[in-house]
């Protein structure tokens, strides 16, 4: 998809102006268009001493109100132009490839735990694991789940103490799929997933297929959580999963327990949460304990947590 | 040694709801950052304050790190929401839409105090001013 972009060259007060011209011009309820402030011009020991202040609004190409917003935009910025200095607005095309991968560049293979190694997709050539190395090949495109992240880092951290060979795992928002993949790695003999968004089952899928995995990954798309329903519990006889991992974030990890997710839990199974900032560890401790669950474990790193609790 | 800066970038985001789509994606795309770990860390920390505009600041550094921090909701938002209407004036130097105290004006400045380039309220309320007055928005004493 093809973006159109309008920017203009601003001072401080002026910025701040232009600023709230974009945001009442070009905001869409999902949050998308507004305004970007970008101050750039720092010298070489990062001081800004003459800061380049531009900012900036996106307009999708095909969309038919683009050509209003945009003759709106221009108009208001003339307007704004008699208060303000403001440079000449600059108009370019934009391609969702030009921005999109330009992160990879410094995505390096990436060691977790005692044997995961992350494997970018597009270094598997150069990259040789060791011996015993549980490697993960990954291209998360848009979907959530690098690895960089302490979250996905606790969680594989947790995994290695926790998943057994022939166990059944169960991924719950499986974003890239890295959590799948590595539980298959670990010796799962079945691992269901699933997400909300539709561009991480792809992302599941395609990962999946790139380490060409023993045992197939069963994702679906779920509910999305403004529906109010993250979850449809699957058709299949209670316990299903010997782990049930739940990387995502506080409020939809209690939204999932009331759903009744923790009663598929296999006798002496594990669940392990994570994607928790620890400024609200208490309430996530709460809801696992008024779901009959034990935390047997807490994993830290930086401000992030992961809780393992099994049921009573 | 301190990391070196590469650049700043402001934006408003809907609390909990940052995802790679324009702005977030290509304001943080263009310069190497990973815009997934990005949303991730926005959404974490502003998900109680679900529905409102939360502004952000992220600062890039040279290597492609970044750190950020979230901010008192924009003047303009204060401002609208004082002088009662929904939007700005398109012509604000021919069109004024609406007006704000002085009173206002320095209730404004005081909660954003932190957030603006200003050493004291005084300083700040000629700020919030200035955006008033973009706005198509005056100041009655």
């Amino acid at each position: 998809m093809d973006w159109i972009v309008i920017s203009v060259r601003a001072d401080g007060e002026a910025a701040e102006a232009v600023s709230e011209l974009f945001n009442r011009l070009n905001s869409r309820p999902d949050g998308q268009g507004g305004a970007v402030t970008e101050v750039s011009g720092f010298d070489p020991v990062g001081e800004d001493h003459h800061p380049v202040v531009t900012v900036c609004t996106y307009l999708p190409a095909d969309a038919t109100d683009t050509p209003e917003r945009q003759r709106q935009i221009e108009e208001g910025l003339w307007y704004l132009g008699r208060i303000h200095p403001l440079g000449e607005p600059r108009m370019r095309r934009l391609a969702e490839e030009d921005w999109a991968n330009t992160w990879k560049a410094s995505y390096r293979p990436l060691r977790i735990g005692r044997r995961f190694l992350v494997i970018p997709a597009w270094q598997v050539e150069e990259i040789r694991p060791d011996p015993g190395d549980l490697a993960i090949v990954l291209d998360p495109g848009m979907a959530f789940g690098t690895g960089l992240h302490p979250s996905t880092q606790l969680c594989l951290m947790a995994m290695e103490a926790i998943v057994q060979p022939g166990q059944r795992v169960l991924d719950a928002g499986c974003g890239s799929g890295i959590l799948s993949i590595s539980a298959v790695r670990l010796g799962a003999a079945a691992v269901d997933a699933f997400d909300s968004d539709p561009i991480a089952l792809r992302a599941t899928e395609e990962n999946a297929a790139l380490n060409a995995l023993p045992v197939a990954i069963r994702a679906v798309v779920s509910a999305g959580p403004d529906a109010g329903d993250f979850w449809t519990p699957p058709a299949r006889p209670r316990p299903a999963w010997d782990v049930i991992l739940v990387n995502i974030l506080p409020h939809v990890i209690l939204a999932l327990l009331e759903t009744g997710l923790h009663t598929y839990l296999a006798p002496g199974g594990r669940m392990i949460f994570a994607g928790i900032i620890e400024e609200r560890e208490p309430e996530v401790r709460a809801a696992l304990a008024e779901h009959g669950l034990t935390v047997v474990d807490r994993l830290g790193q930086g401000d992030w947590v992961a809780l393992v609790a099994s049921a009573r | 040694m301190a990391k070196k800066v590469k650049a700043i970038v402001k934006l408003q985001i809907i609390a909990g709801k940052a995802n790679p789509a324009p702005p977030v994606g290509p304001a943080l795309g263009q310069h190497g950052v990973n815009i997934m770990a990005f949303c991730k860390e926005y959404n974490a920390r502003t998900a109680v304050q679900a529905g409102t505009v939360v502004p952000v600041e992220i600062t890039i550094f040279t290597d492609q790190s970044f750190t950020f921090v979230t901010k008192t909701p924009p003047a303009a938002d204060l401002i609208r929401k004082a002088a009662g209407v929904t939007q700005g004036s398109a012509k604000p130097n021919l069109d004024k839409v609406g007006k704000i105290s002085r009173q206002q004006v320095r209730e404004i400045a005081e909660s954003k105090l932190k957030d603006l380039n200003a050493y004291d309220v005084e300083n700040a309320m000629l700020m919030i001013e200035g955006s008033a007055r973009s706005m198509g928005i005056t100041v009655a004493d």
